[in-house]
């Protein structure tokens, strides 16, 4: 146990055995010892290199145990590092067993997803899914999702924003820096089920989010087969804009000014739609090849006009408020219960927005979560 | 220089940038399929590649009722015309491979939409009245996209041994018109509604579950 938790404290910071052992004033030698099992880890040990790295105590004795792991989905770009890759994986698996602790806790209900899970899903099956899933989250299923972070926490699906906080940066794009898109795991047994996102701009960020809905209702427990990455971005588009709605507004004669109208009204980048037209039929591959063309030529691949907002989670933060009681040192209270280091839970679970509850109640559609 | 004038021709020409260039370009991309699924792609037939643009741009533009205040005018059966209108101001679309004016020629009809009245010598609706040239050209064939130069002509003959045609307004529409970045996809964020546990509720110190033991938390 304490072997693995060494490598993890390792991976979570992204740095070398060098750079630990050099932290916590103890030899390269002896952690890659400890880390094949061939010495153990004693207290003193273990009290070094908490000491070296900050991270608290229990951290080190925890047990993530497998079911997160074995379920991880992740979407990145084929040049992210092994380092950056390696990092993204531990913080998420950190991340859902804090989240796990602190939805135990506030006896949050499982998700009600669609339970579905074979080898590869046909285009129909995955529209139907896709429509089961609004359905399952209680939204409208001829409606853009005004908020979609919001609809999949009050599902009791946590999201968290992920964000190597030591590297200096300028908040910003954290897919192009760290070359990950989001992470997501539905534990075994279904019990639980928990998303990831680096943060990018809000467009981004929702097909990200219905990218990895996509993987937790059609991949969970299933084997890799190499086309998971295609059906959740197929599940993405049809649950950001439903085929009855799609067969309505998607015509071939579209262009990019159309496009970016859409975009307006459904929250998906001109990117997506494009693709959510090609998927379709709507459009052809010349056309589709022509309109990522011109919005080449426009600079919009890297920036697209119309503005969709970022949406902020809320539950997270609101349950580690509710469990450590406000004040300044909340967080490092949550430290020390939760085994992440105080600045890294706070980023993942910021604190939320006083102000939010008033501006929610707008248009609010309530729907009591069911224990 | 009647820069009254000028902005009131570019403030008409606004809700056009962008979206020509899309229709354009979208044609563009149409005709070059056509010509290629017929063999015509042979730089001979280049002109047919204009004239069918021209004809899937006038349908497109029929097909959206317009683009704002801009609506088809004139006879597009004559050799593909293509002219747009916003009440008094008019554009006539030329294609034109080199970007430069086409002189206005022996045509009667041609040569009086070329007689502008020249800025500064101008009464106020003149500027409202402008004949303009949108000139043109396939700026990237491997992107397909579209350049206009508009001018405003003042002058129906070609200088003496020149081809050039006095203009009294010439610059390039811009590929993106304003509005776009005006647009927002409108986030309306929902109230998070938890449901706690009593023990779970207490726990938390500074806040008080409501008698149901629920409570709204944005």
């Amino acid at each position: 146990m304490s072997a693995e938790r060494i490598k993890a404290a390792r991976e979570l910071l992204g740095i070398s055995q060098e750079e630990l052992a050099s932290a916590s004033e103890l030899s390269q030698g002896l952690i890659s010892q400890l880390e094949r099992g061939q010495k153990p880890a004693t207290e003193r040990v273990l009290q070094a290199i908490a000491r070296g790295t900050g991270l608290p105590w229990r951290f080190f004795t925890k047990d993530v145990g497998p079911s997160t792991t074995d379920s991880l989905r992740f979407r990145k770009y084929r040049t992210a590092s092994a380092k950056d890759t390696a990092r993204a994986h531990r913080t998420f698996v950190e991340l859902a067993f804090a989240a796990g602790e602190l939805m135990d806790w506030a006896g949050q209900p499982t998700p009600l997803l669609p339970d579905t899970a074979t080898e590869s899903y046909a285009c129909d099956d995955i529209e139907d899914l896709a429509l089961a899933t609004r359905l399952a989250l209680a939204l409208d299923e001829g409606e853009p999702i005004r908020h979609l972070t919001r609809a999949l926490e009050r599902a009791s699906i946590p999201i968290a924003p992920i964000v190597f906080t030591d590297l200096g940066r300028d908040e910003g794009d954290e897919i192009a820096a760290v070359g990950h898109f989001g992470l997501s795991s539905r534990s075994s047994e279904r019990a639980r089920a928990n998303i990831g996102y680096f943060p990018s701009s809000g467009d981004r960020q929702r097909f990200t989010l219905a990218h990895e809905v996509g993987h937790l209702v059609l991949h969970s427990g299933s084997t890799v087969t190499g086309g998971e990455e295609r059906e959740a971005d197929r599940f993405a588009g049809a649950l950001l804009m439903p085929r009855p709605v799609a067969a309505r507004v998607l015509t071939k004669d579209l262009n990019l000014r159309d496009f970016a109208h859409l975009k307006a009204a459904w929250g998906m980048s001109i990117q997506a739609l494009v693709m959510r037209a090609y998927h379709l039929g709507v459009i052809d591959e010349d056309r589709r090849t022509s309109l990522y063309k011109q919005i080449s030529a426009r600079g919009w691949r890297r920036e697209e006009p119309v503005v969709v907002r970022n949406e902020a989670p809320a539950l997270l933060g609101t349950l580690i408020r509710r469990r450590y009681g406000a004040g300044g040192d909340l967080y490092l209270r949550a430290a020390e219960d939760l085994g992440l280091p105080p600045v890294q839970l706070r980023s993942m679970m910021p604190p939320v927005d006083p102000d939010m509850a008033a501006k929610g109640t707008r248009s609010a559609q309530v729907i009591q979560l069911r224990r | 220089m009647d820069t009254a004038g000028i902005a009131i021709v570019k403030a008409a020409l606004e809700p056009l940038c962008g979206e020509l260039h899309d229709i354009f370009s979208a044609s563009v991309a149409t005709a070059n399929n056509i010509r290629g699924a017929s063999g015509l792609t042979d730089s001979v037939y280049n002109s047919l590649g204009a004239d069918l643009t021209r004809g899937l741009v006038h349908n497109r533009i029929s097909t959206l009722g317009g683009i704002d205040t801009w609506q088809l005018a004139g006879n597009h059966n004559l050799r593909g015309q293509l002219l747009l209108r916003s009440r008094m101001m008019r554009v006539r679309f030329l294609h034109e491979a080199s970007g430069a004016v086409p002189p206005a020629g022996g045509n009667t009809a041609r040569r009086a939409y070329y007689r502008n009245p020249p800025f500064g010598q101008t009464r106020a609706f003149d500027a409202e009245s402008s004949n303009l040239l949108a000139i043109w050209q396939i700026d990237d064939p491997e992107l397909v996209s579209i350049r206009f130069r508009i001018v405003r002509p003042i002058s129906d003959t070609s200088r003496w041994g020149r081809d050039e045609v006095d203009v009294d307004l010439d610059f390039i529409l811009p590929n993106t018109g304003v509005d776009l970045s005006q647009l927002e996809f409108e986030q309306v964020d929902e109230e998070l509604l938890l449901e706690l546990p009593e023990e779970a509720a207490q726990d938390g110190g500074d806040e008080t579950a409501d008698d149901a033991g629920t409570r709204d938390v944005g």
